[in-house]
């Protein structure tokens, strides 16, 4: 399990963290969820140990990660920028690996040959496409074993068979190893496929935290025709995101439970209604609609 | 894939594994580095073997010069073996990469520094070995020469590698690096020269290299000071001298290489790595680093600045102008540390401020805010005094400065000086008007300029110097008694100080006159006449009679008087000079010495009648002679 509470960081007086909490259960797939600068790629680098936070605390199975080897061991991660050495191929750095991570599977390298095919192993990984560097990327992190797996915007580059074969090895992973996944992106829809925890990041805090199902059972979209052209007051208590109108059809969205939402609009005796699932992008636009940030534009 | 895992590097603090990488990375360094060593010492061996020469003493020249290489190559190569080992430390995709493997901090750094070590003592080793083999097959061997060049070659070597790896932990630029590494190695020194070249311009009496010159500065310079000390153990005597010599350099090496390597271990444990890119990495040294860079931009910048251009403004331009340049200097500095030409803004009042203190520094050292230029000393509290660099006639061999203990004359020096300091402006203009001498219809000097240095050694073991370059000299000064012109040339004048000014360098050796000759006689064929042995002993003689008897003058102005007393012609004696080391050995040299003959010098005189060589003398009569008065 991943545990960070209240991680706070600052670069130059820039706050890039601010008192960030979350919690990623063991053999989870987390989609860390936001907009640009919102502190994912800083977050997953005091995860890995890269980075010394300035206050608060990064936990993984209870211990501190920074400057802990044992750890360390246990972590593999596949950062947004991938850095080899110079000339070093894709054989090279698993060798480099055997000798540094004592869970390198020798085996499991040979296995995934045949899933990574495309990938020359015996060139230089620098003078290989980006596609082709994130393949690899993938191949040596596997063959880590690791217990946790941190991704920051893994399938950039992929192309989709590849990207489809490598969510499946990652969730092979979880389901027999219980692996914990970690990963950011701004792909919400390949994350709803995938993850079954979402946090929502917004200048350097988590905004949200919970299972994909609690998230989507949180917020629902109600398309309503009410008796009269314009909207009903609605009641003060009742928490309406966003409202549109096209023709009679209002469109709301509102915090609550579908059920709970749909029984409290019948009381207008609406001419037409019906409650709509929302999709991961939609949340995540509405969640951080309160936070003054202009998601619709980047978005939709 | 054979790598197997130890157990160190299982706890993080050593991996055999990345210092396997670091040598199939970077080996190309490692041999550059040996394939020089083996032209410095087992090829140089070599080409140079001559069965005909004593080959134990060729080759162990030959391995003494060759420690000398150490400081080029330790200096170039330390820098290359730190950029390349520690280079990651400078790229995001790098230090996330290499600190994300389960290697501690100080793991990461111990392995890189063990392989730059071995960078050197593998290389050094060869090439040791090489030149032992070479020494055996021509039947020289030098076993303790050929290991001590090993040693000193890769202590030196590490040494500046130590240094490169300290100045990389600061940075997080590789650009930076190499700058950060040339500027430290000779800063000291560099800001000791410039501070003298300020002190120098801000005050009258100050005139030296002081600051530059002192053992510290020297220490605190690196390259200079190993230069000079293994310069020392190549033109050493003995083989005892180049042993003291070298571990003396490995000494000095070692101590400060460790002392290095800890602060720089101790900045990487706190290092932030997301400062890669940076120039400055650690908080607490980018003010110092925009305080530093904004005051050797002043003091450089404005010293070129005043040099060229405003030389003749004085002193407070030469503050004004360093303070504007540190204020640009700050500026530059402060885009380095933000990354962006568009600072001016948010850093106006802290570059504001260099420029303020160093005009505040400078005035206050214009305004002579600590005394320094109405110092005079106590004589009760002066052990003795050093009168040196005072330009008088003639300019014959009576140039030297001369030491004086006598508490007397001790006393009339320093009132000399009270005199002196109480006529600073005419001091200060002096050094400003350019050309101050001036000639008479006749062709004599009348007024003209002499330098006049003072080291006051004190009682207390204290040291103080003064060093008035420009003392303005005239006609109307020297025929005032009281005036301090007046009184410094009657000072030369005694025959106690004349002796000193002359023999000086003979002081407390044996001297024999073995040769001697006329120069600049009247006999434009010739040029010279030489004397014989007997004729050379008895002007020696009078020389000394003369000396003795106050009848050899020296001139501040190159007058009428002096024109009228001195002969173009000097007398050159050739002596042999003997001195007795503690130890009872016997050391003698040769020098010469040149005396102008003096009208005044009366037993000089008298055996020149005697000996016929009167007619010789070449007078400095100007109307008989117009074109050779100029220079000498």
């Amino acid at each position: 399990m991943i545990e960070v509470q209240a991680v706070s960081k600052s670069f130059d007086g820039f706050k890039a963290l601010d008192g960030l909490s979350m919690t990623v259960p063991t053999g989870a797939i987390y989609g860390l969820v936001g907009p640009n600068g919102a502190g994912k790629s800083t977050i997953l680098r005091h995860i890995t140990g890269v980075y010394q936070q300035d206050s608060g605390l990064v936990l993984v199975d209870g211990q501190t990660v920074y400057e802990n080897p044992a750890v360390k061991e246990k972590i593999a991660d596949i950062p947004d920028e991938l850095y080899y050495f110079g000339s070093a191929s894709t054989r090279d750095m698993a060798r480099f690996y055997k000798g540094i991570y004592p869970r390198f599977d020798e085996k499991r390298y040979e296995t995934l040959r045949e899933v990574f095919r495309t990938v020359d192993e015996k060139r230089p990984i620098r003078r290989l496409s980006k596609g082709m560097q994130k393949q690899a990327a993938f191949w040596l992190a596997l063959c880590l074993r690791p217990e946790v797996l941190v991704l920051d915007e893994p399938v950039d580059g992929l192309d989709p068979v590849m990207r489809r074969q490598v969510w499946s090895l990652l969730m092979s992973d979880v389901a027999q190893d219980g692996t914990t996944v970690l990963v950011s992106s701004h792909n919400l829809r390949e994350l709803e496929d995938v993850c079954d925890h979402v946090g929502i990041l917004s200048h350097g805090k988590v905004l949200v935290e919970r299972s994909l199902s609690d998230l989507q059972e949180n917020l629902v979209k109600m398309q309503v025709v009410f008796q009269t052209r314009d909207l009903p007051e609605l009641p003060e208590d009742m928490e309406v995101l966003n409202v549109q109108q096209v023709g009679r059809i209002h469109t709301l969205i509102v915090r609550g439970r579908a059920d709970e939402v749909t029984n409290r609009l019948a009381v207008y005796s609406p001419i037409l209604m019906d409650a709509l699932p929302l999709t991961l992008e939609e949340i995540f636009i509405y969640e951080l609609g309160g936070e003054d940030y202009a998601v619709r534009d980047i978005v939709l | 894939m054979p790598f197997e895992i130890s157990s160190s590097e299982k706890k993080g603090w050593f991996s055999l594994t990345l210092f396997r990488k670091n040598w199939a990375r970077f080996w190309p360094l490692a041999a550059g580095y040996g394939l020089i060593q083996f032209f410095v010492l087992p090829m140089d061996l070599i080409t140079r073997a001559d069965y005909s020469r004593n080959m134990s003493q060729l080759f162990a020249n030959r391995i003494l010069s060759a420690t000398t290489w150490a400081v080029a190559l330790g200096l170039v190569f330390g820098l290359l073996a730190a950029m390349a080992l520690f280079f990651y430390l400078m790229n995001s995709r790098s230090v996330g990469m290499l600190h994300a493997l389960p290697i501690r901090r100080e793991g990461l750094f111990l392995t890189n520094w063990l392989t730059g070590l071995s960078f050197f003592l593998a290389p050094n080793a060869v090439a040791a070995l090489i030149a032992l083999a070479v020494e055996g097959v021509f039947g020289a061997l030098q076993p303790a020469l050929t290991l001590r060049w090993f040693a000193l070659h890769t202590v030196v070597a590490m040494f500046f590698f130590c240094f490169a790896v300290c100045c990389a932990m600061f940075t997080g630029h590789i650009l930076a690096l190499p700058v950060f590494y040339g500027v430290l190695n000779g800063l000291v020194a560099g800001l000791c020269l410039l501070a003298d070249n300020a002190v120098n311009v801000l005050l009258v009496g100050y005139a030296g290299n002081d600051l530059v010159n002192a053992a510290l500065t020297q220490w605190c310079t690196p390259v200079w000071h190993l230069l000079r000390k293994l310069q020392a153990v190549y033109e050493a005597e003995s083989i005892y001298d180049t042993a003291a010599g070298t571990s003396v350099a490995m000494g000095y090496c070692l101590v400060l290489g460790a002392a290095f390597t800890l602060v720089a271990v101790v900045v990487y444990q706190h290092r932030q790595l997301e400062r890669a890119g940076d120039v400055v990495t650690v908080g607490w040294v980018r003010p110092i680093f925009q305080w530093g860079v904004g005051i050797c931009t002043g003091l450089s910048l404005g010293t070129i600045l005043y040099e060229n251009f405003f030389r003749r403004q004085g002193a407070w331009a030469f503050a004004v102008l360093v303070a504007l340049c540190a204020v640009l200097g700050a500026f530059v500095a402060r885009m380095f540390l933000k990354k962006t030409l568009r600072v001016f803004a948010e850093s106006w009042k802290s570059c504001g401020l260099v420029g303020l203190c160093m005009l505040l520094l400078l005035g206050g050292a214009r305004a002579d805010f600590f005394g320094y230029q109405k110092w005079t000393p106590d004589p009760e509290k002066v052990e003795s005094v050093y009168l040196g660099n005072v330009q008088s006639a003639p300019y014959d061999g009576g140039w030297s400065g001369v030491e004086i203990a006598d508490p007397a004359i001790v006393e009339e020096i320093v009132a000399l000086h009270r005199d002196l300091v109480k006529e600073l402006d005419v001091l200060e203009r002096a050094r400003w008007d350019g050309e101050r001498d001036s000639t008479s219809p006749e062709g004599w000097e009348t007024s003209t300029a002499t330098g006049l240095r003072l080291e006051y050694h004190m009682k207390n073991s204290g040291f103080e110097t003064r060093w008035y370059t420009s003392v303005p000299i005239s006609e109307e000064a020297l025929a005032d008694p009281n005036s301090y012109a007046a009184r410094l040339e009657e000072l030369l004048n005694r025959p106690e100080v004349l002796r000193e000014i002359y023999l000086a360098q003979i002081g407390e050796k044996d001297v024999a006159v073995t040769a001697g000759w006329l120069s600049n006689v009247n006999d434009e064929e010739r040029g010279e006449a030489d004397l014989t042995e007997e004729q050379t002993r008895k002007l020696w003689k009078a020389f000394l009679e003369d000396l003795e008897g106050g009848r050899i003058h020296r001139y501040l102005l190159d007058g009428r008087e002096r024109r009228e007393n001195c002969y173009y012609t000097d007398v050159d004696f050739t002596l042999t000079l003997t001195a007795y080391q503690p130890n009872g050995e016997r050391e003698s040299y040769t020098n010469h010495l040149s005396v102008t003959l003096q009208n005044s010098a009366s037993a000089m005189m008298k055996v020149l009648q005697e000996e016929e060589l009167s007619g010789l003398l070449r007078s400095r009569d100007l109307e008989k002679y117009p074109d050779t008065q100029q220079g000498y």
